[in-house]
């Protein structure tokens, strides 16, 4: 009884979950949808329902009242509210950053998976995912895993697993290859953060690691696409420091603190040139987000991911709403990643928090 | 839950040198451990267990930290460096329970055509924390040799002092203060020999511990590796000797 009380988390799929989650992916009704799952998968800390779109959403929460919302269509990550001391009292706040669409909501946390050699198309369009999994210790821990098959012909096997705890929530994918051919992947793990106000928000964690200016990859979900997150600001009455480098010109981060006012696109890793050397000098696998207006910081732990993106909207911020965000995350899109016919590649991304 | 930590049945010796065997010796012995750090702890072992692979049941693969070590140049100062990366079984590696195997920075050891490259050390720094699946959180650098190693590592922004960071907290390099502490996990031959201050500062700790102020790291033509673990005051893995 002294062991932690997490299951592993490949349990053998018993027929009838097996087909629930097949039958959850196709055209079930909402309600009928969500029912199944509940019964399938609900357990304490795991709730599913639907959003106001009508897509299908689980809601994961601990004990602490700390409580994270992903829609199950796609994997998105539509809110995360953990329980936080703030202006000198326990509450909850929304740390994601989402706009609601026409169709769908944007923003938040989510994957993209791109397929390198053939003009970045997205592995995961047109994939369905399903369910696969949902485990907790009833206390402090919940996740969910979602799995579907991506790639032409379904020879990738893509798991996303999501889990919150008491003082973080986490994200992971593992690719399995099942095709007979190697895959090239850009892949990231993108999320939008909120922050009180343009003028406080920065990060922390960079100095000393090279950068250049680099679009983010393609996705359904990031509120800015990468040409309109390449596009330049024009540059206010009193020049708002540094110019931005061009794409492809790699400069070091002198900075303890990079200040985002101004609209920055950027990746943060060794350049690929210096890892064909024997040893290179590696980028930082955290940083910590800072909002000067709010006082909590957040802190984005990347693991299997080489590069690290950041960009702030600068000025661009209001067509999404009264809240400044920073869309960040782990990412390789600099190098692709090559999975080899049978081989696996996982990479998670972390935000835990010390607000407490 | 916290009278499930405080089972005292099972009064095996303490496996200490693995995250998970620290996790249930806490759990078990200490009451002054608080519900929030056991359960901070029980996170991170269950962390362990979502990136267990299928054959979980295999022994823990010991961690490559540093790759290959360069060719040597003529007139080398160090010979147990090859050791480390040789696949020896005296070298010293982390061993942390289920531990997804990580990549070295590409090596081509067999490289017959490699250009020369100038003598340098290479050094893998290890943070105090390990990443939330269990891994350790290292870093790597490359140095030249005959610096004091406060030196490498504040040019190369590793966090040296922690908590004692601001301004006015460290001596900066004077021998005073005794906040620079770093553990030397591999490689410590090629530091120079710990002189009357560093005894002095360090009677009480750990004997492979060494100020970062007051250690050269060889001399400028040296080439090695090194690992050194950050910290060492808060660290919570234990290395294996």
């Amino acid at each position: 009884m002294a062991a932690a009380s997490f299951l592993p988390l490949h349990l053998p799929a018993s027929p009838r979950l097996a087909t629930i989650a097949r039958a959850a992916s196709g055209v079930v009704p909402a309600a009928v949808q969500t029912s199944q799952l509940e019964e399938a998968f609900g357990r304490k800390g795991l709730k599913f329902g639907t959003d106001a779109t009508g897509a299908p959403t689980a809601e994961l929460s601990v004990r602490n009242g700390s409580s994270l919302q992903v829609r199950l269509n796609d994997g998105l990550v539509t809110s995360y509210r953990p329980k936080v001391y703030w202006k000198d009292e326990l509450s909850y706040r929304e740390v994601l950053h989402t706009v609601a669409g026409a169709d769908a909501v944007k923003g938040g946390v989510g994957l993209v998976l791109n397929d390198a050699s053939s003009s970045s198309t997205s592995l995961l369009a047109g994939s369905e995912w399903s369910v696969t999994d949902a485990d907790s210790d009833s206390y402090d821990a919940v996740q969910v895993e979602l799995g579907c098959s991506a790639g032409k012909g379904g020879t990738l096997e893509v798991s996303y697993v999501v889990t919150l705890y008491e003082l973080s929530m986490a994200t992971a994918v593992i690719v399995k290859n099942n095709g007979s051919k190697p895959v090239e992947l850009t892949s990231a793990v993108l999320s939008h953060i909120r922050f009180d106000k343009r003028r406080g928000t920065a990060v922390e964690g960079f100095q000393g690691c090279p950068y250049c200016s680099h679009p983010p990859p393609a996705s359904g979900f990031a509120l800015l696409t990468p040409a309109e997150a390449m596009k330049r600001e024009e540059s206010g009455w009193f020049g708002g420091g540094g110019e931005e480098p061009r794409q492809g010109a790699w400069t070091v981060e002198e900075n303890l603190y990079t200040v985002l006012k101004k609209k920055v696109s950027r990746v943060y890793a060794a350049p690929p040139e210096e890892r064909k050397k024997r040893i290179y000098n590696t980028a930082p696998s955290k940083f910590t987000t800072i909002d000067q207006y709010s006082g909590l910081g957040f802190r984005l732990i990347k693991m299997g991911f080489e590069d690290m993106y950041l960009s702030s909207p600068g000025g661009m911020y209001e067509k999404f709403g009264d809240d400044y965000f920073l869309c960040t995350g782990p990412a390789s899109i600099l190098v692709p990643v090559v999975v080899g016919p049978g081989e696996e590649w996982r990479g998670a991304q972390v935000i835990e928090h010390d607000n407490l | 839950m916290i009278a499930q930590g405080q089972n005292k049945s099972s009064q095996a010796r303490p496996r200490t040198h693995t995250v998970g065997g620290a996790v249930s010796y806490l759990a078990r012995n200490t009451s002054a451990t608080t519900a929030q750090q056991l359960a901070k702890l029980r996170r991170r072992r269950q962390w362990q267990r979502l990136f267990s692979s299928s054959a979980s049941s295999a022994p823990p693969r010991p961690i490559q930290l540093l790759p290959a070590a360069a060719p040597p140049p003529a007139t080398r100062s160090s010979s147990s460096a090859l050791s480390i990366c040789r696949g020896s079984r005296e070298g010293r590696r982390l061993r942390v329970a289920r531990a997804v195997e990580t990549d070295a920075p590409s090596a081509d050891p067999e490289a017959a055509v490699e250009p020369v490259e100038p003598p340098s050390v290479d050094f893998a720094f290890v943070s105090p924390r390990l990443l939330p699946d269990g891994t350790p959180d290292v870093v790597y650098r490359t140095a030249c040799g005959g610096q004091k190693l406060r030196d490498i590592m504040l040019e190369g922004y590793i966090d040296l002092y922690g908590p004692y960071d601001k301004p006015l907290s460290n001596c900066s390099g004077g021998g005073e203060c005794g906040t620079c502490m770093v553990e030397v996990i591999e490689g410590g031959e090629m530091l120079s020999p710990k002189n009357e201050v560093e005894k002095e500062k360090l009677r009480r700790k750990p004997k492979s511990w060494r100020l970062a102020c007051q250690a050269t790291v060889g001399k400028p033509d040296s080439t090695g590796q090194m690992i050194i673990q950050q910290l060492p005051e808060w660290k919570i893995h234990e290395w294996e000797k």
